[in-house]
């Protein structure tokens, strides 16, 4: 028992002489969890040290060990400023335009680290002389103007303002509501998403009229049916105009739930120089849109042959 | 928790209904209420207390974490998304941003998150919620050691804290993936250090907390605008309120005032040079949403102006809105009595002159500013404002709250009956139900807060699955960072997760001409056009939905567009959309069931496609089609 009491003192002492060390070694070992599967796993090891390593450093070099500031507070400062860091890191990089990546903020925030463990020590040795363990610590002053909340919270003891446990306990539950909360909303039964149908051109893009040849080209497009029932459709293709008229023959499909099919359009060489548009259609056989009418889905281009003279254009 | 999962189960297959109001607020209230009891007792422990304070953060990041738990959904979240993606694709800071073109210029929510993405490996949007609830418990637990700074017992700042969860920000605005969620924190926990650093004694930690004042005031500057100003404007108030010498003068007091008004100096000097050498469209970017709410505010008090109707196109409930206009008189009447014993406090000596007094005072005057920043929740410019400085406002409000609260918690114990005790315990309980509730139903409506089928227009549930596919097909097709015209929510997703870079429509790119032009007719101006093709805009997105409705957020594409309503009260796109199928420099390349996207192949003066069809055989084409 009583080398175990001694192993804990010694540790504690070693802690609390070398403690910004010890916390350099632990944020370099940042660069080991990446050896964890990337996700969650990796999180709950690297984002401790993420928000904790830096804004301690920083604390511990802004005040003496006398003035830092305790328990929450402490804390809840050293995660703050370490987010912060990561953020005056990343502002650092782009000054010296060096590109951001995983590695050059890591390397970044090791250096900033580094640089706060020297102010630590520097901070220490300027403040050693005429101090040690047999120099009594001066009393501060105490505040002017302290409130009667403060002056009688100084005088409370430790055991009385509650075991810090408490709030791995809170987190702890919370996380736990949290999580589970999202579990049962995730694994409830939600409402069927709505479905949908679209029709698109595929195969080169259409920047302007498409060159047709004496043997006539082929256009391809594809039909995605993305619902939960499937459906009969009208495939039609015309050519555009005061009055339109039927380019090809018009299919009648029938699309199964969530399936694709890829259709081909061959367009036949224009009779003139002119540009000519043409429309494909997919009419739906019981599907009605909000303007009461058949629901219609349509895509177009517009084709002409180079080969002919636009003076044959009439 | 399972109340609010059942609430949000209901809602998510009607428009709005009563049920999924009651269980939602149910769910909150046996979550909240009982730890907002423990933290007012006397007999809590102080470490307990700040445990409870952190639960109350963590479960009151329920709601927001259950609407969208694997993507954005609301406006500004979408914009955020996408910075923090170009931080990560492009390894560099400040790329333009094409939804919310500000927030390129304040990347420390994104870098934050971009970090935690890069260590973790998470997505994005699972590092982003990791890092809101870290910031919403930083939060409530920010305010609790704000009060206690100011020399309030461990138990009336915590009191604070649970108050301060009330404002109409707190649960749905302030959680959302966009940068003042992060900076509200910053601003919070930046006041505590300004707050200490003139509190301490030299060589006590004066310094120590002045840099911590000074690190998380750069922190807000990087991050957000407003809240940035807000904080100068907090530090400035406090640090006049020190230099007043019938609230501060006693000894030292001109050290006090030089520390507060340093520590001003710096952070607005950093704020200053950050405005001027990174972010100078800042001030052209803010100066006309106060300008313009204080004309219509004018206009409503002369008579000349129609004042917004409050709930006007609400999903909410009749007693979810009536406790809303609850929350200002709940707040009126407790700041009195703040008041009142603050005025007592002074008579009686226990708040004597010094930096307290001031310091207290200062956070007071904050506070007051809640109660005429309401009048502006009337003008149409200005309610956004509104809402967003309570989060701010509240800071100092609810220190008067909680000081009131707590005497009323303690008169009540008083009370020499049990029943009477009881009955006055339940009727606080109750009015804390009815603050909660309030509260949050004066910030965002019920399409924000509550799934739900789609809703045209609406910021919160405009996205469906067949916009994402579109989306995804356009980037798989096009690629990405294409110059794209579109209205304003399917440019949410084309701009976030589609990559592109949708167009920000305005009085000299009005590019919203295009859809309400009539068919046939020019359209105006005649260099829109010009500016289209030299702008290298290859792509029109239309909606067809926007010719037979009205967006629930009134909005088509910007809020400063013309009137896009006829006076019948119906848009007046309707029948003005075909004419894209027919207009010779625009080619359809894809259409679902809502969607159409068309390619532009301007110039115009190319030679255009012939009116008439070409005399062939009808079946000279082929159709085919293979599975």
């Amino acid at each position: 028992m009583s080398r175990t009491h001694g192993f804990l003192r010694e540790a504690r002492l070693l802690w609390l002489a070398y403690w910004p060390l010890w916390a350099l070694v632990v944020f370099a070992g940042l660069a080991i969890t990446r050896l964890l599967p990337q996700g969650y796993a990796r999180a709950a090891v690297a984002v401790p040290i993420m928000l904790l390593v830096p804004g301690s450093l920083t604390l511990g070099a802004a005040f003496s060990q006398r003035h830092r500031p305790r328990a929450a507070t402490y804390l809840c400062y050293a995660m703050l400023v370490s987010a912060i860091w990561w953020v005056f890191a990343d502002l650092l990089l782009y000054g010296l335009n060096i590109k951001i990546t995983a590695d050059s903020s890591y390397f970044a925030l090791l250096a900033v680290s580094a640089a706060l463990a020297i102010v630590i020590g520097a901070r220490r040795l300027l403040g050693s002389p005429g101090r040690g363990r047999r120099v009594a610590l001066k009393a501060d002053v105490p505040a002017p103007d302290l409130s009667a909340a403060e002056a009688e919270g100084a005088k409370i003891p430790k055991a009385v303002r509650g075991s810090p446990y408490n709030g791995i306990a809170a987190a702890v539950a919370g996380v736990a509501l949290l999580a589970g909360g999202l579990y049962a909303y995730d694994h409830l039964p939600h409402p069927a998403p709505i479905g949908y149908t679209w029709i698109a051109w595929t195969g080169p893009h259409l920047a302007g009229a498409v060159a047709v040849g004496p043997a006539g080209t082929d256009l391809r497009f594809q039909v995605i049916h993305h619902q939960a029932d499937p459906a009969t459709f009208r495939l039609s293709a015309t050519w555009l105009g005061i009055p339109s008229r039927p380019l090809a023959k018009p299919l009648t499909v029938r699309i199964g739930p969530d399936r694709t099919f890829r259709g081909t359009l061959f367009v036949p060489t224009p009779p003139d120089g002119c540009t000519y548009r043409i429309a494909v259609t997919l009419t739906a056989d019981k599907q009605i849109s909000p303007t009461k009418q058949p629901q219609s889905w349509t895509i177009n281009a517009d084709v002409h042959d180079p080969g002919k003279s636009l003076k044959t254009c009439q | 928790m399972s109340a609010v999962v059942h609430s949000y189960i209901i809602a998510q297959s009607t428009l709005s209904n009563e049920p999924e109001f009651v269980w939602f607020w149910a769910g909150m209230c046996l979550l909240e209420l009982p730890i907002a009891g423990l933290v007012a007792r006397r007999s809590t422990s102080h470490a307990t207390r700040a445990a409870l304070l952190a639960l109350y953060g963590l479960i009151s990041y329920g709601p927001k974490l259950l609407r969208n738990p694997t993507s954005p959904i609301y406006h500004d979240e979408f914009a955020h998304w996408r910075a923090t993606y170009e931080i990560l694709a492009t390894g560099r800071l400040f790329q333009p941003n094409p939804i919310i073109p500000i927030i390129a210029r304040y990347p420390g929510l994104h870098a934050a998150t971009a970090a935690l993405v890069n260590a973790t490996g998470l997505t994005i949007w699972q590092a982003a919620t990791l890092l809101l609830i870290f910031l919403h418990v930083m939060l409530v637990l920010g305010i609790a050691t704000l009060a206690q700074s100011l020399g309030l017992s461990n138990r009336t700042a915590s009191v604070i804290a649970i108050l301060y969860c009330l404002n109409s920000s707190f649960m749905y605005f302030d959680t959302q993936y966009a940068y003042e969620s992060m900076a509200i924190t910053l601003v919070v926990w930046a006041l505590v250090g300004y707050v200490r650093a003139i509190r301490s004694q030299s060589g006590q930690g004066r310094a120590g907390w002045g840099v911590l004042t000074v690190v998380l005031g750069a922190g807000t500057v990087v991050t957000h605008h407003l809240s940035t100003l807000v904080l100068l404007l907090i530090m400035a108030l406090v640090a006049l309120a020190l230099s007043v010498p019938s609230l501060a003068r006693t000894d030292g007091w001109a050290r006090t005032a030089r520390t507060a008004w340093c520590l001003t100096l710096v952070t607005a000097l950093t704020a200053g040079a950050w405005v001027h050498f990174v972010a100078p469209g800042t001030l052209s970017y803010l100066s006309p949403f106060f300008g313009q709410a204080l004309s219509e505010l004018t206009k409503v008090l002369q008579g000349s102006g129609a004042a917004r109707q409050l709930f006007g196109a609400s999903l909410s409930p009749w007693w979810e809105q009536d406790s809303a206009f609850l929350v200002p008189v709940f707040a009126l009447a407790l700041s009195a009595g703040g008041l009142l014993l603050f005025r007592g406090q002074i008579r009686d000596g226990h708040l004597r002159r010094g930096p307290r007094r001031a310091l207290l005072l200062a956070f007071v005057v904050l506070g007051l500013v809640y109660f005429p920043s309401t009048i502006f929740i009337l003008s149409p410019s200005g309610a956004e404002g509104a809402r967003r400085s309570w989060a701010f406002t509240w800071i100092g409000l609810c220190m008067l709250l909680g000081i009131a609260a707590v005497w009323l918690i303690d008169w009540v114990r008083r009370g020499s009956q049990q029943w009477w005790r009881v009955g006055l315990r339940s009727g606080l309980f109750a009015a804390l139900a009815l603050a909660l509730i309030g509260g949050t139903a004066a910030g965002l409506d019920a399409s924000y807060r509550f799934p739900g089928p789609f809703l045209y227009g609406s910021d919160a549930r405009s996205i469906t699955p067949e916009l994402l596919a579109a989306s995804e097909w356009f980037s798989a097709r096009f690629g990405t960072g294409n110059n794209i015209i579109t209205d304003r929510n399917t440019a949410l997703v084309f701009g976030s997760f589609g990559l592109q870079d949708p167009a920000t429509p305005s009085a000299g790119f009005p590019v919203y001409n295009l859809y309400s032009a009539k068919p046939r007719a020019r359209i105006k101006p005649a260099v829109l056009l010009y500016e289209l093709t030299a702008s290298r805009y290859l792509y029109l997105i239309v909606d067809e939905r926007m010719a037979y409705e009205v967006p629930e957020t009134g909005v088509y594409f910007v809020p400063d567009e013309p009137n896009f309503l006829s006076k019948s009260g119906k848009p007046i796109f309707f029948g003005r959309l075909a004419k894209f199928n027919t207009i010779p420099w625009m080619i359809k390349v894809f259409q679902s069931d809502n969607y159409s996207i068309y390619r532009l192949t301007a110039p115009a003066s190319k030679i255009s496609y012939q009116s008439h069809a070409p005399k062939l055989p009808d079946d000279s084409g082929r159709l085919s089609v293979t599975r």
